[in-house]
């Protein structure tokens, strides 16, 4: 007789004499890796009771990405359902060498008549799953209805209007100046539209000189939509009229144009129209208009499912252009050269994704004359908080003499830190060492991290006051290393993000990495053989896992600074992801294990 | 595979002494028109038994048997044979329930021509695989010798030696141990929430299984 456990629901619903039955009749089948154990219409002969290994359930006809709609492991059950239903709506494949005892169909649905129940068990597992799925569509198609219901007014563009006798010279001028394709020309009361393309052909296939009106290129056979159409509607006419960009007008007026790449970037991520929007603002508050479109973006990105290394990678570069926007906007252009605005923290390493707290510095050239740079400075940090930038609380900002200095006092103060070595020195040096140009002369962000390395790099005492920090948080995992599950959710900034984000810092001080992103420096480090490339990707890919978890609280959280922005309640996981932070959370401690290896701090 | 397995039934046929083979031919003629006539025919089909025997040797042995029967992926535990076999009234009692309790068995049977019957019934002319299966069979062997008159006529797979020459395959200066549980680790076999004997015939199919798998593998 099998001992099977079967302490468990739902076998706690049968009395002994059932328990007794199931444990007679159970057989044990072995299952290599990728078999497939139950495929997609089959007829479910057995009730499977996983003993050991790894079984997905897979809906073949979602593409790959989204297909895995369950994960058991050992003690779950599976194929209930398709013997209830007479068939399997999914396949079960075995991820990982599988052992399951079978339950025979016959005793299963004899059970189900003795024990209502239990077949209740089934059903209403059955109902719970069927309510997932639905809520899990209605999740991607809210998203994507925002997309079908937009209208042309919320994507189309200022028309660009130029005089009818005004010269192609002038008209590639207005084009250049305002980022734009194409514009428009009115002559005698008609419109026409010339595009960059017309006016290459004019020049060069016609002979035009550059002093030729404009008007002679122009086509006047416009398509027009009105603003609130359907942005798809438009999409239609330029598929039907084989055109690239439509006019809109409203009772004869022109109100703007709609070009295909807006449509497209606006229909798959609207990335394109957010960069183009921070690029064509010529004044604030066209800035801050954009600035707000970010956490949007985010959002959409997200609800693709695009992979978070790669969102992050585009916002820190939309965060740049802001900033470097604002800075221009804000400082005198004959100081940019010799100056250097720098951002830090996790701005510096290009891991916000929504707009936490500004964390940024000035370095000057030693030489420079600035006199008003205090004013200057308090103005930009003022305007990055019209940007959606909160201040700093900890005030590190622009506007704050500490962190607005020359290189050599930069220097000086580094050494300085370094020799103190507190805890507040030490989190000012961690701080320094993310630090990014984002505007002005990055030849001076280098000149101070080089000085930074040279006096940090070989201390191993700082060193290991440095890595010590990284083992302040304990690892939220249970002595035999399952998952702490505390009513109010897990902090993963300080069990995750930061264990990995200081402990990679450190070890990219030792050797001398100039790159500021934590996973840029885990593949330098990688790269140099100060870590194993397994262990690196390992990394990686748990503070991938972290940063998504947490963007995924604060986004249905909203208020970032939040102090459950960081919380991640374990039992509200799907247990796929409950078993991906858990692997997450033992590589962390792992990590913590090698740090404190390598830089002593066993003792500490 | 199929050629895999050809060589391993070659190679414990190889294994088993040659007098052993004399002894079965002349079993085989001998029973040629007995009812047992089939249990000597080769095999032809996927299935396994997987056997573990205990005993308790003395006066009035004690024997206690499971039996379970295993294809290329499922080990048909429902259907496991599992008994103590004692010596009719003379058993001693307590060596019967300390055996019951240490092994798992339910049921009593005596040694008889009918018990045995009803063993050889189970197993029919399918091949046998235990650990250290010759050790655990000569009991059982002369007591089917004894009540039926012939030996047990399968084909024996013996899972220790087929871990020693993979083992010494894989890794040829590995000392090789002769302990059951250190075998199970070494092939990361999972313990089976089977008890007493019929946990050991289910780890040994479950080692079979994987060995067979290793042996494919490696080619």
């Amino acid at each position: 007789m099998v001992d099977v456990d079967l302490s468990q629901l739902p076998f706690t619903l049968l009395d002994d004499e059932g328990r007794d039955h199931v444990r007679r009749s159970l057989d044990l089948a072995y299952f290599e890796r990728d078999s497939v154990i139950l495929e997609t219409g089959a007829n479910g002969e057995h009730v499977f009771l996983v003993h050991k290994g790894d079984v997905a359930e897979i809906d073949p006809t979602l593409p790959a990405a989204s297909a895995r709609l369950g994960h058991y492991t050992a003690g779950d059950l599976f194929g209930a359902i398709s013997i209830l239903n007479g068939k399997s709506r999914y396949r079960f494949q075995a991820e990982q060498e599988c052992l399951c005892y079978l339950l025979p169909r016959a005793l299963f649905l004899q059970l189900c008549r003795q024990y209502p129940p239990f077949e209740q068990f089934f059903r209403q597992s059955l109902a719970h799953k069927a309510r997932l799925l639905t809520e899990k569509r209605a999740e991607g198609g809210v998203t994507m209805a925002g997309f079908m219901l937009a209208s042309v007014s919320e994507c189309m563009r200022d028309p660009l209007l130029v005089d009818a006798k005004s010269s192609i010279a002038d008209a590639v001028r207005t084009l250049n100046d305002s980022h734009a394709d194409s514009l428009l020309v009115e002559t005698q009361g008609t419109l026409g539209m010339v595009t960059k393309t017309d006016l290459l052909n004019g020049l060069v296939m016609e002979g035009f000189s550059q002093q030729t009106p404009v008007d002679r290129l122009a086509h006047f056979s416009l398509v027009t939509v009105t603003p609130t159409q359907y942005l798809f509607e438009a999409l239609v006419l330029m598929t039907r009229h084989k055109v690239t960009r439509v006019v809109v007008m409203e009772r004869a007026v022109l109100k703007g144009v709609v070009e295909l790449t807006d449509v497209l970037s606006y229909f798959s991520s609207r990335s394109y129209v957010v960069s183009l929007q921070v690029e064509q603002a010529t004044d604030l508050n066209a800035l801050a208009a954009a600035s707000q479109r970010t956490p949007e973006l985010v959002r959409a990105l997200m609800a693709q499912g695009v992979k978070l290394r790669f969102a992050m990678d585009l916002l820190a570069a939309l965060n740049g252009r802001i900033m470097n926007k604002a800075w221009a906007f804000t400082v005198n252009e004959t100081h940019h050269l010799h100056s250097c605005l720098v951002v830090m923290g996790s701005e510096g390493r290009g891991e916000q994704i929504l707009k936490t707290d500004q964390d940024n510095g000035l370095i000057l050239e030693d030489d420079a004359a600035w006199p008003d740079v205090a004013g200057d400075m308090q103005r930009l940090t003022d305007t990055l908080i019209r940007l959606g930038y909160p201040p700093c609380p900890g005030n590190i900002m622009v506007s704050n003499p500490q962190w607005v200095a020359s290189v050599s006092q930069w220097k000086k103060r580094i050494a300085q830190w370094a020799d103190v070595r507190d805890g507040d020195s030490l989190m000012k040096l961690a701080i320094l060492l993310d630090a990014h140009a984002v505007a002005g002369n990055p030849r001076l962000v280098e000149s101070v991290r080089e000085a930074l390395f040279e006096r940090c790099a070989r201390d191993e005492i700082l060193l290991s006051y440095l890595a010590r920090t990284a083992l302040r948080f304990s690892t939220p995992l249970t002595l035999f290393g399952s998952l702490k599950k505390p009513q109010h959710g897990i902090d993963i900034k300080k069990g995750g993000i930061f264990p990995i984000v200081h402990g990679v810092r450190t070890m990219a001080l030792e050797r001398r990495i100039g790159e500021t992103s934590t996973l840029g420096r885990l593949e330098a480090l990688a790269d140099d053989g100060r870590l194993e490339r397994r262990v690196a990707d390992d990394l990686g890919e748990a503070l991938s896992l972290f940063t998504e978890l947490r963007l995924k609280q604060q986004l249905s959280s909203q208020a970032v600074d939040d102090a459950h922005a960081n919380r991640v309640v374990v039992q509200e996981l799907s247990s796929l992801e409950r078993d991906l932070l858990r692997e997450s959370l033992h590589i962390v401690k792992d990590f913590k294990q090698h740090l404190s290896h390598r830089y002593h701090l066993e003792y500490s | 595979m199929s050629s895999m397995q050809q060589i391993d039934k070659y190679a414990t046929l190889v294994g088993r002494s040659l007098r052993m083979l004399f002894k079965r031919e002349r079993d085989r003629r001998r029973h040629a028109h007995s009812p047992y006539a089939w249990l000597f025919q080769p095999y032809m089909g996927e299935e396994l038994v997987a056997l573990a025997c205990q005993v308790t040797p003395g006066p009035e042995p004690v024997l206690s048997i499971a039996a379970v029967v295993l294809n290329q992926q499922r080990v048909q535990l429902s259907q496991a044979w599992q008994a103590t076999l004692a010596d009719g009234e003379a058993t001693c009692d307590k060596t019967v329930r300390r055996h019951q309790e240490l092994y798992d068995t339910q049921t009593t049977l005596c040694f008889s021509a009918h018990t045995l019957r009803g063993l050889a019934e189970f197993i029919g002319n399918r091949p046998l695989i235990g650990w250290q299966l010759e050790q655990q069979l000569i009991m059982l062997d002369s007591a089917f010798r004894a009540h039926l008159g012939f030996g047990l006529p399968n084909a024996q797979v013996d899972v220790a030696r087929l871990h020693h020459r993979q083992l010494r395959r894989r890794h040829p200066l590995v000392e090789t141990s002769c302990q059951f549980s250190e075998a199970l680790t070494c092939w990361q076999v999972p313990s089976v929430a089977a008890r007493g004997l019929l946990g050991k015939a289910t780890a040994s199919a479950l080692l079979y299984m994987r060995l067979q798998r290793d042996m494919a593998q490696s080619g």
